[in-house]
């Protein structure tokens, strides 16, 4: 019995010591052998179909930059678990990815959600991260500094619509959409940019996710009678909205709805209601952006459907990761995060340019709106497909 | 014996004082999410396991605790510890009433009933403004897990140190009566509600301190990732496997399915479903009552002479 007491003690020890001894190891790499990227991607569980678009982007990326000579001189290799659409999940196999797999880069996960979380292990390992996938503002302005946001930030989606209005002299503004984490953060924004734009808030109240009738806040929205209608929507409620306006009669003179109306449903499911409605969409395969016509070529060859936006901000951010790299000569982290701090790239995505918090600045938030059954871009004004048709034509015209 | 299994237990607790600073990050993260779930399995095994009270919903406490820690540390200046020990108290308190309340439901009603609970806190997270919402709550970002872990793992000792004292105690003794036939229990003179809160308060208590943990462990908190109903599912799998209602049950599912699923799901995500299923299903078909009580079972036939401690059912 003695034996075997001390036999399980000395080898409990033994498995603590390969534990310390494994974990110490230096982070040293040959010249000649591949530079291995890191990330989790969400393969099953609840954003397991944008996320595959995102991989999609960071391996048509890595086959692309392989086939041109790589980078430094080595060939690319990616490297991806599956973190289930959980954080916890992804925290730890980003610090596997890292400690274990000892990888050369990482780049960021799928959703505002799980980025949250895995910025922490980013900035504690210093590791720049390059994130694609996290839309939300708060996950930068944490005092984090290694984290730099490969999207759109969801507040400056109404600065388009706004401007315009400003253009036109409209004063008065109504603000709406969905109460969750996403819509709630493109109308945040909206009254520091009224009072810049010298416009008033009339109107300011969400409703709540899943709702079924719009009747009630429609008829909210028509007493308070606002020259522009913004509204945050996902793609059923910006239908129901609308449907709810024409019923209670109520054209302002611009009805935004969110990114609802970047759906190509929403046309088939409006008809001619849908014309003169904006949203905002974060890249359309008809932008003029530097490589984005072969970039949506070469990537339908390769897996037989078209690119969505989450696959762009993918291969956008590794466009400017591997930038930074060339520019800096190595693979140093801090060289690098001081790089994507300072620099400007076009991209598939538009130009990057980042803020002190690394929180995008420099893509555009295109505003597009629908006429005679399609969609069409109208800001900025230099990848604009039309005029703005301004004021929202009245129900008896549609 | 029974001053060997104490000595084993310190040194086993000695290392995992003093590995973790000198592992590395993903070891550190690894052995805090194995020691989670241990403890969270050891909560829900004191109500279900020892009571026969079986929930689906005490994930409601172990958001309540994560929630309370998110809105201390965001609106005050007090430490994510003070946090996590108010979400502990805030979750035994919920508890009482509660208590009183749901455990007159019993089987499918009160886990059902559970299960509604988790989900109206949800909703509650979601709307209410102290909460952020749906949009959550960011906590500013840690500079290392090593706080959350040693929380953890002393919630852990002590729920395992708990559940002994309980299965060597009158209490547990009239839990598990209560559990076979309620009453006929309370005709033996066992006030059968109040020790049936007792439980509840314990396994209430267990989750409600370690959301707190989770909450800085993760930065931010939402309603679907604290609520999540695959939080308890995991700790029910892991208690059911390792065996329902014993000392070592918690312990020996939560290592076991946290290291496999750690060592085969990151790669294979989907063959590792089928291959999980088919050994919670195999595991079930020939040890039904989990792996616990038949070890138990083995050793005592091998010593050739009755001493079922672990295996008392």
């Amino acid at each position: 019995m003695k034996q075997t007491r001390r036999q399980m003690i000395g080898s409990t020890a033994v498995a603590g010591a390969a534990l310390v001894v494994g974990s110490s190891f230096a982070r040293a790499r040959a010249a000649g052998r591949p530079i291995v990227i890191g990330g989790t991607i969400s393969e099953t569980g609840a954003y397991a179909n944008s996320a595959k678009f995102q991989l999609r982007g960071y391996q048509y990326w890595v086959k692309q930059q392989n086939a041109k000579g790589g980078l430094l001189g080595r060939q690319l290799e990616l490297k991806t678990y599956d973190d289930a659409s959980d954080a916890a999940n992804a925290v730890r196999l980003y610090q596997r990815l890292i400690d274990q797999d000892h990888v050369d880069l990482i780049v960021g996960p799928y959703s505002s959600e799980v980025t949250a979380s895995v910025a922490n292990v980013s900035q504690q390992h210093k590791m720049v991260m390059m994130g694609p996938g996290g839309s939300s503002p708060k996950i930068y302005s944490r005092g984090l500094t290694y984290i730099f946001q490969g999207i759109q930030q969801s507040p400056l989606y109404i600065k388009g619509p706004m401007e315009i209005a400003k253009e036109h002299g409209y004063k008065t503004i109504a603000v709406s959409g969905e109460d969750s984490l996403f819509p709630r953060s493109v109308v945040a924004g909206a009254a520091g940019y009224a009072k810049e734009m010298g416009m008033t808030i009339v109107f300011d109240q969400l409703y709540p996710h899943n709702a079924s009738d719009y009747t009630s806040i429609a008829q909210k929205i028509k007493e308070a009678n606002p020259d522009v209608v913004l509204s945050a929507c996902y793609l059923p409620d910006s239908i129901g909205l609308l449907r709810a306006l024409k019923q209670a009669n109520f054209a302002p003179k611009i009805l935004y709805e969110g990114v609802g109306p970047t759906e190509p449903n929403f046309g088939q499911q409006n008809g001619k209601d849908a014309d003169g409605v904006m949203g905002t969409a974060n890249w359309s395969a008809e932008l003029k952006t530097a490589g984005n016509a072969e970039f949506v070529k070469g990537f339908t060859a390769d897996f037989g459907t078209p690119p969505d936006y989450h696959a762009a901000a993918a291969f956008g951010g590794l466009e400017v990761l591997g930038a930074a790299i060339t520019k800096v000569g190595s693979l140093d982290q801090d060289k690098l995060r001081d790089e994507l701090s300072v620099m400007t790239m076009r991209t598939i995505m538009g130009t990057y340019k980042v803020d002190k918090n690394g929180s995008q600045v420099g893509y555009a938030a295109m505003v597009l709106q629908w006429k005679n059954g399609k969609q069409f871009v109208i800001y900025p004004k230099d990848e604009a497909q039309m005029t703005a048709m301004v004021p929202f034509p009245s129900w008896s015209t549609h | 014996m029974r001053r060997i299994g104490i000595l084993v237990f310190c040194v086993v607790v000695a290392l995992l004082i003093v590995i973790p600073p000198m592992a590395n990050g993903y070891y550190r993260s690894l052995f805090y999410i194995t020691l989670l779930y241990v403890a969270l399995a050891y909560g829900w095994n004191v109500i279900s396991g020892y009571a026969g009270y079986f929930s689906f919903g005490q994930v409601t406490f172990f958001g309540l605790g994560a929630y309370v820690t998110a809105i201390v540390v965001t609106k005050t200046p007090l430490p994510w510890e003070i946090g996590a020990l108010l979400g502990g108290v805030v979750s035994a308190a919920f508890a009482v009433p509660l208590g009183y309340l749901m455990l007159r439901l019993r089987g499918p009603f009160f886990a059902l009933g559970m299960l509604g609970l988790a989900r109206t806190l949800q909703v509650a997270a979601n709307s209410m403004g102290i909460t952020g919402g749906g949009q959550g709550l960011f906590l500013p970002p840690g500079s290392n897990a090593l706080s959350v872990y040693y929380w953890t793992l002393a919630i852990a000792v002590l729920a395992f140190a708990g559940t002994w004292l309980i299965d060597h105690s009158a209490f547990g003794l009239r839990l598990q009566a209560l559990r076979e036939d309620e009453q006929v229990a309370a005709t033996l003179g066992v006030h059968v509600t109040t020790q049936k809160v007792y439980a509840f308060i314990i396994s209430a208590a267990i989750p409600g301190l370690l959301g707190g943990g989770y909450a800085w462990y993760l930065t931010y908190v939402n309603p679907v990732s604290v609520f999540s109903t695959s939080i308890d599912l995991q700790a029910v799998a892991m208690t059911i496997l390792g065996g329902i209602g014993t000392v070592w049950g918690p312990l020996i599912g939560g290592v076991l399915i946290s290291q496999i699923s750690e060592a085969l799901a990151a790669q294979y995500p989907q063959a590792f479903l089928m291959i999980f299923g088919g050994l919670v299903v195999a595991l079930l078909v020939f040890l039904p009552r989990g792996i616990a009580p038949a070890c138990a079972a083995a050793l005592s036939r091998r010593r050739a002479r009755a001493k079922p401690a672990e295996a008392r059912t």
